[in-house]
């Protein structure tokens, strides 16, 4: 298992990107999964920006492991409990004047990744997603 | 990310090349907003050209959207393909926006 640890920020995005493509190459994943890692990356690390740690100085750790098939990412964070697999589903079916313009983050996430858990551990958001790493799913 | 202007017609066309990110996304969205602004609000995105799109991204086009149509415009997204059209699909923007496979075809959908 390999793991980074920086500010929670935006700008700590492009480290955390290079940590985990070079993690998943070095792990053999498949290419066509790394922009899916991307941008799971992405979402989970700007929604703990904005909504667990709202502002606030923190610090969020990414964890990389790869087992039987199997490619994960782990998010650790210490702000409070926030579990983002509870937000309400946007509406898709709304016309453009209704859209809303939050929660797509997540609803992308759930779609990307073939497993999703979120545990709190003591003072500690623990949010582990997965993916199916032996062939690339859903390419149309 | 580079951003390029041009013009078909009344319509400007403003091509997006590489990614639009959470960072992305800011720029992309000031510049589109400043077309607005000065009275461009038929906008052809020319995604032919995009590699990565994130929620930042389509929160940035639905932004611009609902800026352009009240001022009497649309947004017409053109060449959408790959991973950034899977986001579209996936959010269900590829049903509430005009998709054009080319150019040619998004100048065609400017009326």
């Amino acid at each position: 298992m390999q793991s980074l640890r920086l500010p929670a920020r935006l700008d700590s995005l492009e480290q955390f990107r290079a940590f985990v493509a070079d993690t998943a190459k070095r792990e053999q994943i498949p290419s066509e999964l790394v922009p899916k890692l991307e941008l799971v990356l992405e979402e989970l690390l700007t929604n703990l920006v904005f909504h667990a740690y709202k502002g606030n100085d923190g610090s969020a750790e990414v964890q990389c492991s790869a087992e039987g098939g199997t490619f994960c990412l782990r998010f650790v964070d210490e702000g409070p409990p926030f579990d983002p697999l509870k937000r309400p589903p946007p509406d898709l079916s709304k016309p453009l004047e209704e859209r809303q313009i939050g929660g797509l983050g997540i609803h992308l996430v759930k779609n990307m990744a073939d497993r999703l858990e979120y545990r709190r551990d003591r003072d500690r958001n623990i949010l582990t997603v997965c993916f199916d790493a032996k062939e690339a799913k859903r390419e149309t | 990310m580079r951003i390029e202007d041009s013009k078909i017609g009344q319509a400007a066309v403003v091509q997006v090349a590489g990614r639009i990110d959470a960072a992305g996304s800011t720029v992309f969205e000031a510049h589109c907003k400043k077309l607005i602004d000065k009275g461009d609000t038929t906008i052809i995105l020319d995604f032919s050209e995009l590699e990565y799109l994130s929620s930042a991204g389509l929160r940035a086009v639905l932004t611009i959207a609902k800026k352009a149509k009240p001022a009497g415009g649309k947004i017409i997204i053109s060449g959408l393909a790959g991973g950034a059209k899977e986001i579209f699909d996936i959010s269900g923007f590829s049903s509430m926006f005009p998709m054009a496979n080319t150019l040619e075809d998004a100048a065609g959908m400017v009326l």
